[in-house]
């Protein structure tokens, strides 16, 4: 060991120039309301009333007015019981459903540069083209339900190459050494890149959903409910994955999870939704040790 | 700056509220003040629940001040900030940068090797992955760990063994301030006095240090004031 007072590496200059608390996504007033909804609909909701169908036109409130923001090189976690918003919340992210209301704004030095040519501009006002053109630029998911992130009935390199040419790739040979560099890092083996991943484990499944996801080199990854259901060794590989490839990758990532256990090695920051409002957020060890709101005790609490 | 302090807590107080038990309140600690230089090492004694731990805790952030500030002078900030109250993406920048906490219990990523966890810090920041693995297995060797047991996985480790690798990952990075709550309970003396060893060269490059150790032969070898805790409230000495 050396005597020197401090690592000279610990100080990383690109999150220095940015600032401490810039963040590269804000969202902002998020709602989500399946059904006519009404002007009361986000009155009758909600923790205090709880529930989530408005009393006066039956609509279901998936997300009440969140805002969340996202910085460089970070795992946020989002816990919370079924049907507190979740879901719905990184599906929104995904463009894969229109927003009610609320505001996404990119980071416009970063982010936003090669992708659209107006800055500081709500996303989710955009057409779809630009839109699907962020997505397949910024943007990576993973489904809980493989089924939701795979097609079946092609090749587990199809399903790569899909995401591949939808970003511009049309070079076969180049996209046959991409899926198979990808499938190599998510330690798919590679010699089962023609077969469907109907064939494949559940864990197998998840790992080439990574792959596909990673393909196009995201900004920002979703990861819902990832490890739910896979038995203990392959959930402990995934996680390891997931963690390594945020280091290797710098990728800002939203983990999903009702697992603590999972969230508490994972994320840096947490945010707790119930009835799809976020009730606390906090950093992660803060709200697994002294959660303040009612629900977040009372889930801490239940802890196996 | 007139006084060079690193970290100064001023009428710090935390009162746990309880709303599963009707709102209940449980009182953690009161009205603590204590400052600590740089290259300075300060102890807390007491007997168990006076609040240490959570005194601690709270210079983390892992738990929310109630009252009163924690002023750390932060390097990455340049200047003088309130750990209580700043975002919590600064006070995770604080962490990985300046901050280091060993505590009791080593929580990891099941089934990544024992070098790896304690490389992790320096690869995250841009140290190559050949080179800080180097480093982090001769810290391992200095810390008595079978050589063997370096690519294994803690999981199935002793649980001194394990303490070994949780000291080893926050060491390894050198941070300004050391945050430590009991990290040598489960080690045996020749350990403890390594880990003393380590402890006291960090020192001498500069590192404070807060620490808690219940063996008051450590505790003299360590601090340079203690600090009595009493249910929550301090008595200086």
């Amino acid at each position: 060991m050396t005597n020197n007072i401090y690592n000279p590496y610990l100080i990383r200059e690109d999150e220095k120039l940015k600032g401490l608390t810039e963040p590269y996504v804000s969202i902002q007033n998020l709602t989500k309301i399946f059904g006519p909804s009404c002007p009361m609909c986000i009155e009758q909701t909600g923790p205090e009333h709880e529930t989530n169908k408005c009393c006066t036109c039956g609509s279901i409130v998936a997300l009440r007015k969140i805002s969340i923001e996202l910085y460089p090189n970070e795992i946020l976690g989002i816990i919370g019981e079924s049907g507190s918003g979740k879901s719905t919340l990184v599906r929104l992210l995904h463009f894969d459903m229109d927003v009610t209301y609320g505001e996404m704004y990119l980071d416009p030095l970063i982010l936003c540069q090669e992708v659209i040519d107006h800055t500081k501009k709500d996303i989710f006002t955009l057409s779809a083209f630009e839109k699907r053109k962020i997505r397949n630029k910024l943007i990576g998911i993973v489904y809980q339900n493989p089924y939701m992130g795979l097609k079946m009935d092609i090749s587990c390199g199809g399903n790569i190459a899909e995401k591949l040419i939808e970003y511009g790739w049309r070079n076969v040979n180049a996209i046959r050494t991409r899926a198979m560099e990808l499938l190599n890092r998510t330690e798919v083996p590679i010699d089962r890149i023609d077969h469907s991943p109907k064939t494949f484990s559940g864990g197998m499944q998840q790992r080439v959903q990574i792959a596909k996801a990673l393909s196009t080199n995201p900004k920002i990854l979703l990861l819902d409910e990832v490890t739910t259901g896979l038995d203990l060794s392959v959930q402990a590989k995934v996680l390891d994955l997931i963690k390594k490839i945020q280091e290797k990758l710098k990728i800002t990532m939203i983990v999903v999870s009702h697992d603590l256990g999972v969230i508490r090695l994972l994320a840096t920051r947490t945010v707790v939704m119930k009835y799809g409002t976020i009730v606390e957020a906090g950093l992660t060890d803060q709200i697994l040790e002294d959660p303040q709101h009612p629900y977040t005790q009372l889930l801490v609490n239940s802890q196996l | 700056m007139e006084n060079h302090y690193l970290l100064r807590l001023e009428h710090a107080a935390k009162t746990f509220v309880l709303h599963g038990l009707g709102g209940k309140k449980i009182m953690g600690f009161r009205d603590i003040n204590f400052t600590v230089r740089r290259g300075e090492s300060v102890g807390l004694a007491g007997p168990s629940g006076s609040g240490k731990s959570s005194i601690i805790k709270s210079i983390y952030r892992t738990y929310l001040l109630s009252h009163g500030h924690i002023w750390y002078d932060s390097k990455y900030y340049d200047g003088i900030v309130d750990i209580s109250k700043i975002p919590e993406r600064a006070v995770h920048l604080i962490r990985t940068n300046e901050i280091g906490y060993i505590s009791q219990f080593l929580r990891v990523i099941p089934r990544v090797a024992a070098v790896e966890i304690v490389a992790e810090p320096l690869i995250r920041n841009g140290v190559p992955e050949v080179e800080a693995k180097k480093v982090s297995s001769d810290l391992l060797k200095r810390l008595l760990l079978p050589e063997n047991l370096h690519d294994a996985y803690p999981s199935t480790f002793s649980g001194g063994e394990q303490q070994k690798i949780n000291i080893a990952k926050t060491i390894v990075w050198r941070p300004r301030l050391l945050l430590l709550d009991e990290p040598t309970a489960s080690l045996d003396t020749h350990s403890v006095s390594i880990v003393m060893g380590l402890l006291k060269e960090l020192k001498e490059g500069g590192t404070a240090m807060v620490g808690i150790f219940h063996d008051a032969q450590i505790m003299n070898d360590f601090a340079d004031t203690v600090y009595n805790i009493d249910r929550g409230f301090y008595v200086e000495q």
